[in-house]
């Protein structure tokens, strides 16, 4: 207070950079980061004793050498996306889903309820349904999270994180006691009826028809928060919370339509797992995907555009890592540790490039 | 170096008379360029409340921050019971016993009364149980009523405050600074609060009252010194003085003093000049456009700041907004704005009741704000500037096209505005916080005149301008007010005032305290009621 401030005067204004050559800027601390992420663990790798090089060989063209790779990274970039989104849309407000998985269980379990339960019904009616249980269920997993934090004021990361364990009961119940199917061998539930089976485009092998419905969502996602006037409400609720509210923007409501939506979009990513890779709903199927949705969303630091991008280099780093542990022998986790070494290397840069920025203004 | 050990407060009661336990002499603090502290002196007596009153800006705080430890001073002494010490940090300071309480409350919410009074000491004997027995009896002693294992932060503001001096005295401290201490507090819990201090200096320990409510510090000090321009100008015993004569010394009393530099005391500087020459405007005739009845709104700590506020503004008139800082002009501008919720009371805005309404329907009413921290409140500093220009008209059927925004629309405005209202950007994509103040005022201000606003409502709009955009500014509301708005102007600047305002209504604790029409601006009637002292009084 009593240090007033001293207006600073921009008279040489920098002269902003042409299209092309900015997005070029922008790229490179990506590649700098991909770069330095192959170059630690490769060394990590060679201390180990293994083949490093055999190793990012198969990780980078196990999804472009046979149909059955490409179709495996296909498959899995569609739950990636779908994860990723439910992670971005609520970080553009501020907010963090870390509930992703718990979302994608109840969405899964749902969907293999109703697959279930109205397993006689023909595939017109029935997919729609199975499809609409996942988003529902979701919704409102989230939704519980939403409200507890525009009522209560609960901190959304606790609540979606622990909403998660409550999830794995939930699947539990479903899968031991409702719909069991001990013959399974593991924790899973019945399989659903055929005609609530997602349908497979090509192949064999081919990719399952969810693809569609994936692709139009990252469609949709980049039109909204790019040309709405809801995505903007996001976005400046984002940036400055105070600002918005006084030009009229609810920003509370806005945080729980995030939250929730990205809750809906996890719970049809579990949808599509059991109607279109499972078959049923199986304890365990949430994989690691809230982690890659987390990791897809911060390298691609929430951007629409670069999410279904980011989403299908991880896919391939995934589907890389089995064939990796098979042929070479590395485990699969060490692909986890590449895509963790590259957003820290991202971060880094952001860091360096803060300070080369201040360093250039003084 | 004294100790950490004190003697308690009771033995300094039968201290000499001629004992002075602090004397400050020659401090001089620089921020940059700016000038904080001009070889400040301040002496304290043993046993007195010492009212410290003057100004925003005037150097109060800063000179006892320097006391406190948290500023280190350019030059000057400072004598703790006679003796030269140097204070480095705040707990050289308690080790001194000094003790201070600031205007905003330092506790862990979720700790005790005790935890939070014994954290930061080495915790003494008889552990929490013996403190808590020790802090019951020091509030049994003065007064200070509070529940030792009551978790803090569901104490009342006026508790916590209590706390906050609770945890001065444990220290042991023998010089109390209270900054600002009655800001949050009800007129029962300033009561209180004033009972207790006599309490506390009858023991012989000394407090030091950080003011500028004259009514206040008349009510509770022993001797008062009014510091103006970071410097101490003098020292008055109360029952020499009067609150007229107060307020005069804040205000500066003499004429030749108030010419031209000298900032007085209240942040104000003075009027004469500007009033005579601007044609008076005539507007008795047109219709109120905005009415407020009754309005009671709460700060944020939910205490209330608006106490029954009553205001009528004309079509094409300015009306200004005089008064200290902290006695409800955010709340009032907020309020206006549709922004921070209306306790009770209407406001209507051309016949249009919008109190209780989302911030939405304010702004379709046609009510524009602009905020007094545009970094904070007026810009989305990440976004570029196109976008701040489109904020809050995002929904506007002007900018859309097939449900989408146009953005080819969007930017031709931009582009268009940036032009009007000569905001000096790299260009229309550069981030808003990348502009300079005065040009992120402009954009502030072309975002509020783009919505072609029936009621304006400005707080502090040329704080930290140079002089050609506050020029912009002031042409900018002339405008407004020539196209038939309602102007509501929020100001300390009693030259900004007098320059727009057609009337001037003093905001004091809540309250309208009084109103002048323009060509009745006398600089030291209105610094009277800026300070407290009512017309009747």
């Amino acid at each position: 207070m009593s240090t007033p401030t001293v207006p600073v005067q921009t008279d040489a204004p920098p002269v902003p950079l042409h299209g092309g050559l900015r997005l070029l800027r922008n790229l490179v601390p990506y590649v700098l980061a991909l770069v330095l992420a192959f170059l630690v663990s490769g060394v990590v790798m060679a201390v180990l004793g293994y083949d490093a090089v055999g190793a990012f060989t198969t990780i980078l063209s196990t999804s472009f050498k046979t149909t059955f790779g490409f179709t495996e990274t296909l498959t899995k970039w569609v739950t990636v996306v779908l994860l990723a989104l439910a992670f971005t849309i609520p970080l553009a407000v501020g907010r963090f889903n870390i509930g992703g998985e718990g979302q994608l269980l109840v969405g899964g379990t749902a969907a293999a309820g109703v697959g279930i339960v109205y397993a006689d019904l023909p595939a017109a009616l029935l997919l729609p349904m199975v499809l609409l249980a996942g988003v529902l269920a979701g919704l409102v997993w989230a939704g519980i999270a939403a409200l507890l934090m525009s009522r209560f004021g609960v901190n959304e990361i606790l609540s979606t994180v622990l909403l998660n364990f409550v999830s794995f009961q939930v699947l539990d119940y479903a899968a031991t006691e409702v719909w069991a199917d001990p013959a399974a061998g593991v924790a899973a539930t019945q399989t659903v009826g055929e005609s609530a089976e997602l349908p497979v485009l090509g192949g064999p092998p081919g990719v399952h028809a969810g693809i569609l419905l994936a692709v139009a969502v990252s469609l949709a996602s980049i039109v909204v928060t790019r040309r709405t006037a809801a995505g903007f409400e996001l976005r400046a609720a984002g940036t400055n919370p105070r600002a918005a509210a006084i030009n009229g923007i609810r920003v509370g409501r806005v945080a729980v339509v995030a939250l929730v939506v990205g809750g809906a979009l996890a719970g049809l990513a579990g949808a599509i797992e059991v109607s279109g890779v499972h078959g049923r709903a199986i304890e365990g199927m949430q994989a690691n995907y809230l982690l890659l949705g987390i990791i897809v969303g911060l390298i691609a630091r929430g951007n629409a555009l670069w999410v279904p991008v980011v989403a299908f280099g991880i896919s391939i780093l995934e589907v890389g890592a089995s064939s990796m542990q098979r042929t070479v022998g590395v485990p699969a986790e060490m692909v986890l540790i590449i895509e963790a070494l590259i957003l820290i290397f991202l971060l880094l840069s952001d860091v360096i490039a803060g300070r080369i920025a201040r360093r250039a203004v003084a | 170096m004294t100790t950490a050990e004190q003697p308690r407060a009771g033995d300094g009661a039968s201290a000499p008379a001629g004992r002075v336990p602090l004397s400050m002499s020659g401090v001089t603090k620089s921020f940059g360029a700016v000038k904080a502290l001009v070889d400040a002196d301040f002496e304290l007596a043993a046993g007195e409340v010492h009212g410290l009153v003057g100004g925003n800006g005037a150097g109060k705080t800063t000179l006892m921050n320097v006391l406190y430890g948290l500023y280190r001073p350019d030059a000057g002494t400072i004598r703790v019971d006679g003796q030269e010490v140097h204070v480095r940090s705040p707990r050289d300071a308690i080790g001194l016993g000094i003790g201070m309480v600031h205007q905003h409350l330092l506790q862990v919410p979720a700790y005790t009364v005790v935890e939070n009074v014994v954290v930061g000491t080495s915790g003494g004997s008889g552990g929490l149980r013996g403190a808590s027995r020790r802090i019951a009896e020091l509030s049994d002693r003065f007064g200070l009523s509070v529940d030792p294992r009551a978790r803090t932060d569901r104490l009342s503001v006026g508790a916590r405050q209590r706390v906050e001096i609770l945890k001065v005295l444990y220290r042991g401290a023998r010089i109390v600074v209270l900054d600002e201490p009655t800001t949050n507090l009800t007129p029962q819990e300033v009561d209180a609060l004033f009972a207790s201090l006599r309490e506390i200096v009858a023991e012989g320990t000394s407090v030091v009252f950080i003011s500028h409510k004259v009514r206040e510090v008349l009510a509770i000090c022993d001797r008062i010194s009014v510091m103006r321009d970071g410097r101490r100008l003098t020292t008055v015993r109360r029952e020499e003085t009067d609150a007229a004569g107060v307020a005069g010394l804040m205000v500066g009393e003499l004429a030749a003093e108030q010419s031209t530099e000298v900032a007085a005391a209240l942040g104000l500087t003075p009027v004469g000049a500007a009033a005579s020459d601007a044609p008076e405007h005539p507007v008795a005739g047109s219709a109120v456009r905005l009415t407020v009845s009754g309005l009671e709104v709460d700060n944020d700590h939910g205490v209330p700041a608006l106490d029954g506020l009553e205001i009528a503004v004309r079509s094409g008139e300015v009306l200004g907004v005089a008064g200290v800082a902290g006695n409800g002009q955010v709340e009032l501008a907020e309020a206006l704005a549709g922004v921070r919720p209306v306790r009770s009371g209407s406001v209507t805005v051309d016949g249009t009741e919008l109190a209780g309404r989302p911030t939405q329907r304010w702004l379709s009413a046609g009510v524009a704000y602009v905020p007094e921290d545009r970094h904070r409140d007026g810009i989305l500093g990440a976004a570029s500037v196109t976008d701040n220009l489109l904020l809050g008209s995002q929904r506007s059927s002007a900018f859309r096209r097939a449900g989408l925004i146009d953005w080819r629309g969007v930017r031709e405005h931009a582009r268009r505005t940036i032009d009007r209202y000569s905001i000096r950007t790299p260009g229309p994509d550069a981030p808003a916080a990348n502009l300079s103040g005065g040009n992120i005022q402009r954009l502030v201000l072309a975002r509020a005149f783009e919505r072609e606003p029936s009621v304006l409502v400005l707080q502090n709009p040329t704080r930290g301008l140079d002089l050609r955009s506050t020029r912009f500014v002031y042409d900018r509301v002339e405008e407004a007010r020539d196209r038939g708005c309602a102007v509501v102007l929020i100001s300390e600047d009693l030259d900004e005032l007098s320059l727009l305002a057609d009337r001037m209504v003093v905001l004091y604790s809540g309250q309208v305290v009084g109103e002048r029409a323009r060509g009745d601006f006398d600089a030291y009637a209105l610094g009277r009621l800026m300070a407290g002292v009512r017309e009747d009084a």
